[in-house]
């Protein structure tokens, strides 16, 4: 303890969001989670997602201060053990729309020179959240972290370091006394259904830890003097309130400054918490997203920041420091200026675009986007992709084509009028159908995601509104494109007797002398078939059918472009005996060498032995005649002894 | 009905809506391979004991699907690819025949007309004569089924189910096992593609080769034991970035050559002035797919080589797909739903 005492000072940054967030919070609904963001970041911390709207992997790291121009950001989801993918964000590049989700880690690493100095930092992941600690030196190892963050050790191999800054190792099987370094995301999982090999568990307990840690050497710190309210006697309180009665970094130094926040009453307040949290015995508590209501009804209790706990159920629950800025953010954000325009902005644009008056950026909203390519995706396959599509277009265009080529000019509508009675009523019936028929292919050429100016939605909403019964006609043929408008059995009525009517009307003007050689009225004729052809062949049930279809086809297509379908994966069923044409080539890409055809002599065979001996045999047939030498040389020693002897 | 197939040299993949429980998905994965035993008793007997399909072709009997890797301790020669190179073999008359047998039963039978199947088409899709005759071997294998083929791109049908966060814009990459898929899209739609004849296997080829990983078979014949490469990566997850070891710097040197040869694609591709009045400057998000890229550190690999490649600036984002290995199934799928809805609409109209 003493050496935690000395040399580390962690600083749990649980649950912080950023200033802006936390004025967001007070009128929007509670978080849908939380996101960790660590790393070369002005202000770490976790940071609430939005339950409303979604928010990006940029917006969260711009949240939490960008202190370079470019940065790194490796993306880990809380069901995965690594970076998911990364994303470069810096001034120029823009949003591309990726959502954070309930317990990511952003780990951001600068890739260019940092312009303020950061603050070391590391997160902690458990099977209750994510734990963002600051690292004030180095030196400190995973276990002292664990011990502040009172999380029992995890059997052997459990711990993990997941991600670190490039260039470094992650650790499969990290131990506790393994060095956290700035920018570790370590992830330990308590998982009883490991079973441990051998007896006992390998990972030393805390108990265990603390003896260790407490017979290392001891280094001075600076931040020893943090800590002169905790003498060495923690080590006889219980291990469970251990952590709490550790010292907390002054709130000015870990957390973010607060827009506004240099009104008297909030800094005053904030200054109130800081003397408060460095004085008395205040702990800082372990803030985790599991422990938000302990340690919101734990600081309640404290008088001065009981206010905090109001918000604190929208807001991140935080340790005291925290809460102060919170609370000054909250209030100060009561007279702010820039969140009243920002909340009018809003409202002004949602008047706006409902009214129908402002056509979005596609760029702006995703969700927009997405039904955008859709849609595209569908047209373009619709017709690109398929040879058949070109030449056979929807019935809409078709008919929008006819109709410029054919319309019936005044002249001719004037002597069908003049020479067919009955053709008169009929012929006003359809240039109401005309009327309406541009609204029809503009709607079936439109996608239903596209938002138009008043042009288009009062000639749209015109038709429907029109009370006599051929207008009504066109609404339901309107209706054919317009999913949310129903069409009645009195439409279809309608359609029915028109056609009836239309078919007379043409049989007369077919059948008439003076008509058959204008061939203009042929043309008309034919056009007024096909328009009402075309407008029978849809009836009401089909439409009311269709809307449903594609509705429910949207859906289904939505699951299955999300991977939300659950697949079954099933054995198929081969027959169990049967002969196939052919000779099996084999695998003879795989083939590397060949087996010899014949085997090649070995290294050690008969012949050389033979020889060998053969060696041997002349040696010993030579071993006679050396014994000549022998003898030779014998002899040559008595001369030489007799010559000696002879001169001397 | 639709339903989507995914002739792949590693596996041939099924999917389609169970028409009972639309909500669901049936999918059929069977191993693109066979395994050669000798036709004794004594094989018969083991593998009817064990009631392991199995087939006689003369003097061999042959085990395919996933039955092969059940029935692989039975012999000591490696196993054989269906689709040697990505292409359908032309001398392999029993292979061809056991493409028919499994398309026939990942396949459900088509109950009525109008019934649409998505494929996609391993290797090299080129003019060549070889891409046209494995394409039209594999359709008329679904056509035999009952279904009207459509073929779609790997890496487009990749996209289709991994970039709808991206609004379908960007980079979409499938390293197969035997080539690797790159294409430029926008808004769902290819702006282009190209087809690299290098994948997985080669990467697994080089690692026995190198590191000498083989087997050999009674007579005495060497093979690449792609297998053990294979079963090494999944014990170890090796790591690129970060590589331990001769084999995994090895592997992450394979990698990156693999991967260089990718991102001078995408740089080609991006380059094309079509592509780049169509972008407009925007810059693009990097989907990854197939089975190769699940190895950890693929994703800061292929970041590091866009950097020294000098586009990653146009780059926004590189990531792996969550489901690496049946993206590609998935946005067959997609496509086929899609498709399936135009051809309502124009028989509506």
């Amino acid at each position: 303890m003493e050496r935690l005492k000395s040399r580390i000072l962690l600083v749990v940054i649980g649950l912080t969001a950023g200033p802006v967030l936390a004025q967001q919070s007070a009128s929007s609904p509670p978080p849908a989670g939380f996101v960790a963001v660590v790393g070369d970041i002005e202000r770490c911390g976790n940071y609430p997602v939005p339950g409303d709207s979604p928010l990006t992997v940029r917006q969260a790291v711009q949240n939490a201060g960008l202190v370079s121009d470019s940065v790194n950001v490796k993306v880990i989801r809380a069901t995965q053990n690594r970076a998911q993918f990364t994303q470069v964000i810096s001034a120029s590049s823009f949003d591309n729309g990726e959502p954070v989700e309930n317990g990511d880690v952003l780990l951001v690493q600068s890739m260019s020179p940092l312009k303020a100095e950061v603050r070391k930092n590391a997160a902690l992941r458990t099977n209750g959240g994510v734990i963002v600690v600051g690292l004030e030196e180095d030196g400190i190892r995973i276990g002292d972290v664990l011990l502040y963050a009172q999380t029992t050790p995890p059997a052997d191999g459990q711990i993990r370091v997941i991600s670190r800054f490039q260039g470094q190792p992650p650790i499969a099987k990290a131990e506790l006394y393994t060095p956290t370094i700035h920018g570790d995301v370590i992830s330990i999982s308590h998982d009883n259904r490991r079973v441990l090999k051998g007896f006992g568990n390998m990972a030393p307990s805390v108990s265990e830890w603390k003896n260790q840690s407490a017979a290392l050497p001891s280094t001075p710190s600076s931040a020893t003097s943090s800590y002169t309210g905790v003498d060495s006697s923690l080590s006889n309180v219980p291990s469970n309130l251990q952590s709490f009665e550790l010292p907390a970094l002054p709130a000015d130094t870990m957390f973010p400054p607060v827009p506004g926040d240099d009104t008297p009453e909030s800094s005053a307040f904030a200054s109130d918490a800081e003397d408060e949290s460095s004085t008395s015995t205040n702990a800082l508590p372990i803030s985790q997203s599991e422990d938000v209501g302990d340690i919101a009804r734990e600081t309640t209790d404290d008088g001065k920041i009981a206010s905090a706990s109001e918000s604190a159920d929208i807001a991140p629950m935080a340790p005291a420091e925290i809460k102060t800025g919170i609370v000054a953010a909250t209030r100060s954000s009561n007279f702010n200026l820039w969140n009243l325009i920002f909340v009018g902005g809003l409202l002004l644009a949602g008047t706006l675009i409902l009214a129908g008056t402002l056509r979005p950026d596609p760029d702006d909203n995703g969700k927009f986007i997405e039904t955008a390519a859709r849609e595209s995706i569908a047209n373009s396959k619709r017709f690109n992709s398929t040879p058949n599509a070109t030449q056979t277009p929807t019935a809409s265009p078709l008919w929008q084509t006819t109709l410029k080529a054919e319309l019936p000019t005044e002249k001719s509508e004037e002597f069908m009028k003049s020479s067919i009675p009955s053709a008169a009523a009929e012929l006003d019936k359809s240039a109401e159908i005309q009327t309406a028929a541009p609204a029809t292919t503009a709607n079936s050429l439109v996608a239903g995601h596209e938002w138009f100016g008043g042009d288009w939605n009062g000639r749209v909403v015109q038709s429907n509104d029109a009370p006599n019964e051929t207008t009504a006609c066109g609404d339901s043929m309107v209706n054919v494109a317009i999913p949310e408008a129903p069409a009645s059995q009195e439409c279809l009525a309608e359609i029915q007797k028109t056609e009836t009517s239309t078919k007379s009307v043409t049989e007369e003007l077919l059948a008439s002398d003076e008509i058959v050689n204008d061939t203009t009225a042929r043309e008309i004729a034919s056009a007024i078939a096909d328009i009402v052809a075309s407008a029978a062949a849809v009836s009401s049930a089909d439409v009311a059918t269709n809307e449903i279809e594609d509705q429910s086809e949207m859906s289904a297509l939505e699951d299955l472009l999300q991977n939300r379908l659950p697949i079954d994966l099933c054995e198929a069923q081969l027959p169990l005996r049967i002969a196939l044409f052919g000779t099996p080539t084999g695998p003879r890409r795989l083939r590397i060498d060949a087996a010899h055809k014949t085997v090649p002599a070995p290294h050690v065979n008969l012949t050389a032995d033979k020889r060998r001996e053969q060696q041997v045999t002349e040696n010993a047939s030579a071993a006679p005649k050396q014994s000549t030498a022998d003898s030779s040389g014998g002899l040559d020693r008595a001369l030489h002894f007799l010559q000696e002897r002879t001169e001397s | 009905m639709i339903c989507a197939i995914d002739f792949g040299c590693s596996r041939i993949r099924s999917v389609y809506r169970n028409p009972q429980t639309p909500e669901r998905l049936t999918m059929y994965s069977e191993r693109s391979e066979y395994t050669l035993l000798r036709n004794t008793d004594q094989h018969r007997h083991a593998l009817e004991a064990e009631r392991v399909p199995h087939a006689e072709c003369g003097e061999t009997l042959v085990v395919f699907g996933n039955n092969a890797a059940k029935a692989q301790w039975l012999s000591r020669v490696p196993r054989t690819a269906l689709l040697t190179d990505g292409n359908v073999p032309s001398d392999d008359a029993p292979a061809r025949q056991m493409l028919n047998l499994l398309t026939e039963s990942i396949l459900p039978k088509s109950p009525s007309k109008n019934n649409i199947c998505v494929l996609t088409i391993p290797g090299v899709r080129d003019v060549s004569s070889q891409a046209n005759r494995n394409e039209a071997f594999l359709c008329h294998l679904v056509q035999m089924r009952g279904y009207t083929p459509l073929v779609v791109n790997a890496a487009e049908a990749a996209l289709l189910a991994t970039c709808s966060a991206a609004a379908f814009t960007g980079v979409s990459i499938v390293v197969g096992a035997e080539t690797t898929t790159v294409c430029v899209a926008r808004l769902g739609i290819v702006l282009a593609s190209e087809t690299i004849a290098v994948g997985g296997n080669w990467i697994d080829s080089e690692m026995s080769r190198q590191f000498k990983v083989q087997m050999f078979d009674e007579t005495g014949n060497a093979y690449l034991d792609l297998e053990s490469i294979r079963q090494w990566k999944i014990d170890a997850s090796p790591h690129l970035i970060n590589a331990l070891g001769d084999r995994e710097r090895q592997l992450s040197r394979l990698y990156s050559v693999v991967q260089e040869r990718i991102v001078r694609s995408i740089r080609e591709l991006t380059a094309q002035s079509s592509v780049r009045a169509s972008l407009n400057n925007q810059r693009l998000s990097v989907m990854a797919a197939g089975g190769a890229v699940k190895v950890n550190g693929f994703a800061d690999l292929l970041t590091e080589q866009l950097i020294q490649h000098d586009i990653a600036d146009q780059i926004l984002a590189v990531r792996t797909a969550p489901d690496a290995e049946t993206a590609v199934l998935r946005g067959a799928l997609i496509y086929g739903e899609l498709e399936s809805s135009g051809f309502k609409s124009e028989a509506a109209a």
